[in-house]
């Protein structure tokens, strides 16, 4: 189990064709798409052997309700509440991408002010996301308690985004031309206190789990990628980092308020579940550094938001451009095409999931163990929602 | 394996310990945040209907619908937002872009009902616990999504202005004029308060889209004056815009004018080609000013064969001899008329109807016909066209009906400003003083400051009840005009020693008494606070009547006339079938716009009872 | 005999308003044009209605009288007393009107002055109220009609 063989994903899926289900040797099974977990709105098509995996589909299209055709039909302003929608656990990602899309083409320069709010919430967000992750990821192996724990302080973190925005979940906060309201009175104590809250929690999850024998045991060597992998499969994020690969949009491409920002690219070398984890774990870490770094250094004061032309026949320039950022999961990009109407003629949103759900999920399954798939998948991090937009 | 990995996670089991987590009565201890988006809220009062959250709402979960104990108003259209919980996704654009920051969200999010119908409700219109919840999401400061500015329009300096009658308002660009258009929410309420009901959105849409040609056709539907009312019009659309509640106005008037400045020969020639075949039906006009023309201009497009009667030698009435020509230069008037005279109307001009049968020979004002025969009188024309109409506005001006008004330094403020458009230099010396607070009274002292003149406005009331445009009192102030509020006409003397050369204008000061809601203060003279001002000419300009003279008695009788007004229906008919009237002698605003909408109206009259006869005559 | 002079006042203000009458319909002869005519004849349908009014509290007892009076805001006090031509316009039909009740209203405080007959003195109170009223009336339309612009 510890060291599945590398196959290239042609050979595989020939392989599962060879199957010989009326053998009697194998047997399919389905996980989802009632899993409960983040998995669960897909569903893994799994055919084991014993409970060894020897092949593995993903099926899609659970989720699917057509965002980018959707935002085809609305207008630019119409289209800033459904994006948020893409990818629920991190909205800001998408609302900061439609927004600098859509003001690229339309030459809308944002107010700094509003770009630090706005970098402030993309880390609050990162910090939301990963501590949701540590639920899944804990939970998919028995851990179920860090797992709450996580939850809740992910709970504190929203608690924010509901004082800033409005919203626990949909933000609804960034819009083209700025942010939608300036820091509530106080929250910078406040926020300052949910960092050292989820500070004091890291060192008991580091604790917990990662000097924790059973999740050693089951993480170190499960769903090795290969170096030579990453590229070829376009795998990005804490996937790629893991396996030693330093590659981060905040640094590759900086965009906001990052090159202003004190922090190194995390890397590992392992590239397995443990090694994953272990750079997430540490970037949650950085994104408290980030945050505390705008909360001191962020101008007190400056407009928020420029003047758009008027939303209802705002026309956009014909043009196309593709704006990347760096999400929990690696690089989310969005790609807009406007034809000078008042309506976007495409929108396409590129996650990461879809590379790491998808392709990289059925190749890694195989030589697993059922009892793994779960936390194998956690350990991609991927965001069905996201991959069916 | 090592054995620490088997300790450290003891390590934290003092978190077992802990207190929950959870809340463990939501609904009463975990209110929303001070900015929650939660259910709606709608102040009432202050909603106009505009429907522009209608419009923003991607999800399409807001309805405009009637609401009992809602009118709809001059800038109401009596209707108000349905929102619809099955459809909303609390994204609260519809808050961001609310004209009247009427509508909110509180942060209560909870609402548990066994009935789905409940879900669907007009915010402030029914009672709801968080109607008064203080708490919640409204736009916040420093971000809006409609631009509250008005783009400034360039004018002459006050100094540069009173060198001459050179127009003071310079005009958009085609820049100006889009970033201006585009401010513009399409609501509509506009066009219900205009009295022409123009379709302003659509004319402000097609500049936005460049369409000048479609935006002028446009505007011809409903009014064939754009290039007079895109200067001088009252503008009671911009009252009632809806970005003026949080903002300045949308500039429809100067928008207005941009089309037609921008409009050339061929937009004009596409407009005269929408006329349909030919009637023989012939219809007499009289009064060639705005509603005359108006109805001249929409019958000859039906087809019929029309006549314009017109006393002076021009056009326009009112917009050429009370309007001075920096406000409205006379070749902006012509290219209007002209238009309409190109369709084939025919205007007689210094044609003044008599209609006096058996009056004491005619009057010195009577002139001939154009055609240099005699004048006919209204009852010829009666006799010789299929219908009339008569639009001939309120040329008369009312005296201050004190002592001393015979005095040879009174000159009424309407015949100085029809003495400058007939090129004449009224004799108005050094310091004047001009009495009301109207448009006349303003062009009045505008006109003597151009002329050199000190000019003094004493009016009787205070500023804000002035009747006239906000902006010709600022405007009159920026030339350097002086304002005496609360200053009541008490009599003209002449000083011996002025020998006629100067009046001295006895007034009082008022007392604003307080009549109740609704009704302005009544000014009351002080009898102990008199002032005596010498003037070198005194200027009246405090109100004008019709003068119907020329409408024979019987004729009269049938047509009906009411206070000095004549009395008329929906589309201008009078008591008489074959006769319609229009314009300042009947209607209630007594402006340019509403003059046009009665000429429009009474062409339309005037069709039907014009087809309805016809069709009489084939039956019988 | 308070009831004998309360009918003889009665009877007094009744013959001025139909003088009223009549001179309104005399003014309508002289006036040229039909719409001071209109106008006359408006009027002088006001001033018949007073007169049925004088007419009803003849059969009513003098407590029945209900005394209204209108605050006096000088608002024709110094106009001109216009004179009845053939070309009266508005303005100088309603100045007529105006000082017509203007005096009839000084008339009946007068009697008031003169009188300390509280009965007498509530009718003479309710007359100078009544034209007072009539007068407000005018000067109300002379406000919105003749002199809109101050």
């Amino acid at each position: 189990m510890t060291n599945a063989p590398i196959i290239p994903l042609t050979d595989n899926h020939q392989a599962g064709r060879r199957v010989d289900l009326s053998s009697g040797k194998y047997l399919k099974l389905w996980q989802g798409p009632q899993h409960p977990g983040i998995t669960g709105n897909m569903s893994l098509e799994l055919t084991v052997s014993g409970d060894e995996i020897v092949d593995l589909r993903t099926h899609v299209g659970y989720l699917h309700r057509g965002f980018e055709k959707l935002m085809e039909r609305r207008t630019y302003i119409q289209n800033f509440p459904i994006v948020c929608r893409i990818c629920v656990p991190e909205p800001d990602f998408n609302e900061y991408l439609y927004a600098a899309t859509v003001e690229e083409l339309a030459g809308i320069r944002v107010p700094e002010r509003a770009n630090w709010l706005r970098n402030l919430t993309l880390e609050m967000a990162r910090l939301a996301s990963f501590l949701q992750w540590i639920g899944g990821q804990t939970g998919a192996f028995g851990m179920g308690v860090i797992g709450q724990w996580g939850i809740t302080h992910r709970d504190y973190v929203l608690d924010l985004f509901e004082e800033l925005s409005g919203g626990r979940i949909y933000h609804m906060y960034i819009i083209p031309g700025g942010v939608r309201g300036e820091l509530p009175e106080g929250f910078e104590e406040r926020a300052r206190a949910v960092l050292d809250k989820v500070e004091n929690l890291l060192g008991d999850i580091e604790r917990a789990m990662f000097h924790n024998a059973v999740f050693k045991d089951r993480a170190k060597g499960l769903g090795v990628i290969p170096r030579e992998m990453i590229d070829s499969y376009g795998i990005t994020g804490p996937n790629a980092r893991a396996a030693g690969v330093a590659r981060d949009v905040r640094k590759d491409q900086p965009y906001l308020l990052y090159d202003q920002l004190d922090f190194d690219v995390v890397t590992a070398s392992g590239s397995d579940t443990y090694d994953r984890a272990w750079v997430r774990f540490q970037e949650i870490h950085q994104s408290l550094s980030l945050i505390r770094q705008m909360l001191t250094r962020m101008p007190k004061s400056g407009p928020i938001h420029t003047q758009l032309p008027n939303p209802l026949h705002w026309k956009i320039p014909a043009g196309q451009t593709y704006r990347r950022a760096e999400c929990t999961r690696g690089e989310y990009g969005y790609y807009l095409v406007s034809d000078g109407s008042g309506y976007p003629r495409r929108v396409y949103v590129r996650g990461p999931s879809y590379t790491h759900a998808v392709a990289l999920m059925e190749s890694m399954a195989v030589g697993a163990n059922i009892a793994d798939v779960a936390g194998l998948m956690v350990s991609f991090h991927t965001y069905p929602p996201e991959i069916e937009r | 394996m090592s054995l620490k990995d088997i300790l450290s996670p003891l390590t934290v089991w003092r978190r077992t310990a802990e207190k929950p987590y959870t809340v463990i009565d939501p609904i009463n201890d975990r209110p929303g945040a001070a900015r929650y988006r939660g259910f709606h809220k709608n102040d009432m009062e202050a909603c106009i209907g505009c429907g522009t959250c209608e419009t923003i709402c991607q999800n399409a979960a807001i309805d405009l619908v009637p609401v009992e104990g809602i009118e709809t108003t001059n800038g109401d259209s009596g209707l108000r937002p349905q929102i619809d919980y099955g459809r909303c996704c609390w994204c609260a654009l519809c808050v961001d872009i609310c004209t009247t920051s009427s509508l909110t969200m509180s942060n209560e999010y909870i609402w548990v009902d066994t009935d789905p119908e409940v879900f669907r409700f007009v915010p402030g219109a029914e009672n709801k616990p968080w109607d008064n919840s203080e708490l919640g999401y409204s736009r916040a400061e420093g971000y809006q999504l409609l631009d509250p500015e008005r783009v400034e329009m360039p004018e002459l300096e006050p100094d540069t202005r009173l060198t001459s009658f050179i127009e003071m308002v310079q005009g958009y660009s085609a820049e100006q004029a889009k970033k201006e258009a585009d401010r513009c929410v399409e609501c509509g309420i506009c066009m219900a308060a205009c009295p022409a009901h123009m379709d302003i959105p659509g004319y402000i849409k097609a500049i936005r889209e460049n369409d000048i040609n479609g935006g002028l056709a446009l505007m011809y539907q409903t009014n064939p004056f754009p290039a007079s009312c895109g200067r001088i019009c009252t503008h009671r659309c911009e009252e009632v815009c809806a970005i003026n509640h949080t903002g300045d106005p949308i500039a429809i008037r100067w928008l207005k004018r941009y089309i037609a400045d921008m409009a050339d020969e061929s937009d004009y020639q596409a407009i005269t080609k929408t006329a349909e075949p030919e009637r023989t039906e012939k219809v007499a006009i009289i009064g060639a000013g705005p509603g005359g023309l108006s109805a001249a201009y929409y019958l000859r497009l039906l087809g019929y064969q029309v006549t314009v009667f017109e006393a002076q030698p021009h056009g326009g009435g009112m917009l050429r001899y009370g309007i001075p020509e920096y406000r409205l230069p006379y070749d902006q008037l012509d290219k209007d008329i002209d238009l309409v005279a190109s369709l084939g109307v025919e205007i007689k001009y210094n044609t003044r109807i008599n209609g006096l049968k058996e009056s004491n020979g005619p009057k010195e004002s009577d002139g001939p016909g154009s055609d240099g025969g005699p004048a006919p009188s209204f009852e010829q024309l009666y006799q010789d066209y299929d219908a009339v109409f008569f639009s001939t506005g309120l040329p008369d001006p009312y005296t201050l009906g004190i002592q001393g008004e015979d005095h040879p330094r009174v000159i009424s403020g309407i015949s100085i400003l029809e003495d400058v458009t007939a090129g004449k230099t009224p004799d108005l010396r050094k310091s004047v003083a001009v009495v009301g607070g109207g448009n006349v009274a303003m062009d009045a002292a505008r006109t003597a400051r151009r002329m050199g003149c000190e000019v003094t406005v004493l009016y009787r009331r205070r500023e804000v009840d002035m009747p006239a445009d906000e902006e010709e009192i600022t405007e009159a102030k920026e030339e350097g005009v002086k304002f005496i509020t609360q200053a009541i006409p008490v009599r003209i003397e002449d000083k011996p020693e002025a020998k006629g050369e100067q009046a001295a204008f006895v007034w009082g000061e008022a007392e604003m008494v307080d009549q109740g809601e609704d009704r302005r203060p009544k000014p009351v003279l002080q009898e102990d606070k008199i002032h005596t001002d010498l003037f070198d000419t005194v200027v009246p300009a405090i109100g004008q009547g019709s003068s119907l003279d020329f409408i024979p008695e019987d004729m009269a009788a049938k047509i009906g006339i009411i206070k000095y007004k004549i009395k008329v229906g929906l589309h201008g008919e009078t008591g008489e079938p074959k006769i319609f009237a229009g314009g300042d002698i009947s209607n209630r605003l007594k402006d340019a716009i509403s003059a046009i909408a009665d000429g429009h109206r009474a062409a339309k009259g005037i069709d039907r009872y014009l087809r309805e006869n016809q069709s009489k005559k084939e039956t019988s | 005999m308070p009831d004998t002079q309360y009918s003889e006042i009665i009877d007094f203000a009744l013959k001025r308003e139909k003088e009223a009458v009549q001179f309104y319909t005399e003014l309508e002869h002289i006036a040229q044009f039909a719409s001071q005519k209109e106008l006359l004849g408006e009027i002088k349908g006001m001033e018949q209605g007073h007169v049925k009014i004088l007419e009803n509290l003849k059969t009513k007892s003098p407590e029945a009288i209900r005394v209204e009076r209108v605050p006096n805001f000088m608002a024709s006090t110094y106009l001109v007393e216009a004179q009845p031509a053939k070309d009266m316009n508005y303005q100088d039909i309603l100045i007529i009107a105006m000082k017509r009740e203007d005096r009839s209203h000084a008339l009946y405080e007068e009697l008031l002055q003169q009188t300390e007959n509280p009965e007498l003195r509530k009718i003479f109170e309710m007359l100078a109220g009544e034209e007072s009223k009539h007068k407000r009336f005018f000067e109300d339309l002379y406000d919105k009609y003749v002199q809109p612009d101050n």
